[in-house]
């Protein structure tokens, strides 16, 4: 492991009852990397990038972040949790609080912040993900792609080391995703460490650093996105780059 | 053939209205299919007939409604002592000034339409002329002077509906106006409107007279109206001064319960050289070792060893409690029993309960202190917290002032109201922590409250109370002896907060893991995504099931009657029709206590559904 990794898998397995989710995944993902998995549903992507912030409960192997070891010690998880910030499939806004407390809460009850502070910042994101006059309504009042975003200025207000995203385009319509995209890419050019699950191609094309390829809850092959795109060599890779390229 | 697509016509048609109308209404809805139309028919002729049936009896002149109007100082509460009503005009005071400025802070004053208020009078002139065209034969004296009155107000409501008819859907007219002019209507009412109260007396003979609606009561409601009315235009001059109006106003309703039910109305006699002696020593100490206690554990940094700290403190204290009672205070097997007087015994109890909340406020302390603003704030809660427990120990402990007539407190209307509202206040807070419970991950917890309410909703209310009157008092083995409305209320708090906790489960289980998982990936820890995230959202989803539960409740109270305390139904039903004015007037005052219930259900379920109205805009 080198020392510039923030993040360190070691042959990680879980299991859902019967069904091994993930076989033995090992990856290092250093400060300010992107790296975008695909694969196709069911392959374990999902699963793995939730046991990076240990809301999945991962069996065997080790996972460090920030050199912290993921155990059940409850000290451990709320650390990493707070460096950590995640982005859902679909949102996961609080729909009982407005856009800004919604931001706010965190930092304020986790952080112990000052309102006045957390409100500031907050509103220095939703200008950076573009929807500032947004602060008083309420989720249910917003697009999907207004939504995700005040999702990743959620996330963002904890001033996190590294980004998660969990297909954050995959509930969106086709006109809303651009939007999304273009607030995560933002993210990558200002050196955030991201680890993104997604189906736009397009996308791990132009941002990423490195493309994962999962396929039955395995790692089955990475490289930069050019290598990856343009000379795949496992047979599974070039079966599922033809199906959906 | 017009397949090349290059003919296009465009018509361009003006909106039309759909037909409507009273004869198109009548086609739509009931006269649709033959089988419809005889449904109607029939129907028609049965409320017809119910309602003459109805109203004969309203007005069949044997029927005794003075006995209602006689007693209704009796029905409102019952022996209470009559040189004291300044108590209960005091208490109903506190209710309506608090009543007035949140509705100024709240800002419930909108807007009406004319439309809705033509169909009100349309409404009050049609039932009028019904009454008077249905009622049977007896009814003579005023027939054609109703059918009058009430053709002539339909008419003025549609004359003023057709005159309007342009802007009949525009909220034009403020409630707050409305409001008034129906309360100056209502003021003036009880001065002016005279009923003829007609008595039977035992010999046959009969008397006419005429009599004013309140005639005891004139002076205080007409003072009330305007302190209601003066009330509001504070809370509005107020309110843009104030922004924590609403938050003041919060905590006053809490206080105002336990102020009225506690002070004014029973006027404790309080010896205030225990309390120099006692509560302020307990409270002094307990206070600043606990706040202090709270203040370091708030600070900022993780730690598990508060966390063992505080749930040790918890699992001593309880222990404390639960043997302490059973091996000092009350098994006289014991050999560790005491005798002591009962005020030592409350001395102990107030200290160990002091202790539990501390614990309480301990093992949440992590959660919610923080930067020293924000601890000195929960020390300060704390205080108010450990002050709120003491002062209810001991006004619940000391004797009343009033020598009550027999009963141990007010009773009738006024005890129906303070047994609903003790047992809904209180059992909120216990049934959320059941519900939560059961919804724990912790199965000795989950256990607990799983068989707690299993337990209790498998036996009826009556049962409850039986167990609440008699055994209560066996269990404390007369160290402390509760007053039986406090006996009443644990019954009916314990009961409630069963049923209470399954709506609230209910609301719990409708919120989405994704909700969870949100709070977690942001490192919440359990106690601030309860209080923060889930339980806010559960609760505004169970409304409905909470307020069907509160209406039953009051309306349960009504079983109390049973263990002795003397509730409105059972002054309607036993008392009055007792007297020897009022023999045989049971059914009048049994319908008299129904339409006092239903003008309060139905109160309630209305202010639920605005309520719903305005939690759920702009949320889902």
């Amino acid at each position: 492991m080198s020392d510039q990794a923030i993040i360190d898998c070691r042959g990680v397995k879980k299991w859902f009852g019967d069904f091994q989710a993930l076989r033995g995944v090992d990856l290092e993902v250093t400060k300010g990397e992107v790296v975008v998995i695909i694969g196709p549903s069911g392959s374990g992507k999902s699963t793995f990038i939730r046991c990076i912030n240990r809301l999945e409960v991962h069996q065997e192997g080790q996972i460090f972040v920030d050199g912290i070891e993921l155990t059940n010690d409850v000290r451990n998880i709320e650390a990493i949790r707070k460096d950590v910030g995640m982005v859902f499939q679909s949102f996961n806004l609080f729909p009982h609080l407005t856009i800004m407390q919604n931001i706010t809460l965190a930092p304020i009850w986790v952080k112990k912040q000052s309102k006045s502070e957390a409100e500031a910042y907050g509103r220095e994101l939703l200008e950076r993900v573009g929807i500032p006059e947004q602060a008083d309504k309420y989720p249910g009042q917003l697009s999907g792609g207004q939504q995700q975003r005040v999702a990743i200025a959620r996330a963002l207000a904890m001033r996190p080391q590294i980004m998660l995203f969990d297909e954050p385009t995959s509930a969106l319509d086709p006109e809303m995703v651009k939007e999304v995209l273009d607030a995560m890419k933002e993210l990558a050019r200002e050196g955030m460490t991201m680890i993104v699950v997604t189906h736009e191609m397009g996308f791990a094309r132009e941002v990423a650093d490195r493309v994962l390829f999962f396929d039955y809850g395995q790692l089955v092959e990475a490289g930069t996105p050019e290598h990856f795109f343009t000379n795949p060599q496992h047979d599974r890779t070039k079966l599922f780059l033809s199906q959906i390229l | 053939m017009a397949d090349d697509g290059a003919f296009v016509e465009t018509i361009e048609l003006a909106p039309e209205l759909p037909p409507s109308g009273p004869v198109q209404w009548i086609r739509e809805n009931l006269t649709y299919s033959v089988a419809s139309t005889i449904i109607t028919v029939v129907v028609g002729l049965v409320v017809v007939f119910g309602l003459r049936g109805l109203i004969g009896w309203f007005l069949d002149p044997f029927r005794k409604w003075s006995s209602v109007t006689a007693n209704a100082r009796l029905l409102m509460v019952q022996a209470y002592p009559a040189e004291q009503f300044s108590r209960v005009w005091i208490s109903v005071g506190i209710v309506v000034v608090l009543a007035g400025l949140s509705a100024a802070a709240w800002r419930v004053a909108g807007k009406v339409s004319v439309g809705q208020i033509t169909k009100a009078i349309m409404g009050i002139g049609s039932a009028l002329l019904l009454i008077a065209l249905l009622a049977p034969g007896e009814f003579s004296g005023g027939r054609g002077l109703l059918a009058v009155i009430g053709l002539v107000i339909a008419l003025a409501g549609y004359g003023l509906k057709r005159s309007n008819r342009e802007t009949i859907n525009d909220p034009t007219i403020s409630t707050v106006g409305l409001a008034a002019v129906i309360l100056v209507l209502i003021a003036a009412a009880l001065w002016i409107v005279k009923l003829p109260v007609q008595e039977v007396f035992a010999d046959g003979t009969k008397e006419v007279t005429n009599q004013l609606l309140a005639r005891s009561t004139k002076l205080p409601w007409t003072i009330l109206i305007g302190v209601l009315a003066l009330s509001y235009a504070i809370g509005v001059a107020i309110r843009d001064a104030i922004p924590s109006l609403r938050r003041i106003l919060v905590v006053l309703w809490t206080l105002s319960f336990p102020v009225i039910l506690m002070v004014v109305m029973r006027a404790p006699d309080i010896d205030w050289g225990t309390v120099l002696s006692v509560d302020l020593p307990i409270f002094l100490v307990l206070g600043a070792l606990i706040g202090y206690i709270l203040y370091v554990i708030g600070a900022p940094d993780t730690g598990e060893w508060k966390y063992i700290f505080s749930a040790l403190w918890l699992a001593f204290s309880v222990a404390w409690v639960l043997f302490g009672w059973y091996l000092f205070d009350t098994n006289s097997s014991s050999p560790f029993h005491i005798t002591a007087p009962a005020a030592d015994v409350l001395q102990r109890l107030e200290f160990k309960f002091s202790m539990i909340l501390g614990a309480i406020f301990a093992l949440a302390a992590p959660s919610f202190g923080g930067a020293k603003a924000a601890r000195i704030r929960y020390v300060g809660i704390w205080l108010a917290a450990l002050f709120a427990l003491i002062a209810s120990f001991r006004l619940s402990a000391v004797p009343s002032e009033l020598v009550l007539g027999g009963s141990a407190f007010v009773g009738g209307l006024s005890l129906t109201f303070t047994l609903a509202i003790a047992a809904i206040v209180l059992s909120f807070p216990l049934g959320v922590l059941l519900a939560l419970g059961r919804a724990s991950s912790m199965p000795i917890i989950r256990m607990i409250s799983t068989a707690y309410i299993e337990l209790v909703r498998s036996v009826p209310l009556i049962t409850w109370l039986y167990i609440g009157s008699n055994l209560l008092n066996l269990f404390l083995a007369g160290v402390v002896d509760i007053f039986s409305v406090v006996r009443a209320i644990i019954a009916m708090t314990l009961f409630s907060a069963a049923y209470l906790a399954e709506n609230v489960r209910g609301g719990l289980q409708s919120i989405p893991k994704g909700q969870y998982e949100a709070a977690d990936a942001v490192g919440m820890s359990v106690v601030q995504k309860t209080v923060l995230i889930t339980l806010p959202q559960a609760l505004k989803a169970v409304i409905p099931a909470l307020v069907g539960q509160v209406i039953a409740l009051f309306k349960d109270t009504s079983l109390v009657s049973i263990i002795g305390l003397f509730d409105l139904l059972y002054i309607a039903r036993n008392v009055v029709p007792g007297q020897s004015a009022n023999l045989g007037s049971i059914m009048e005052l049994t319908v008299a206590a129904a339409v006092i219930y239903w003008i309060f259900t139905f109160t309630f379920s209305r202010s639920s559904m605005r309520l719903e109205r305005r939690l759920g805009l702009g949320t889902r």
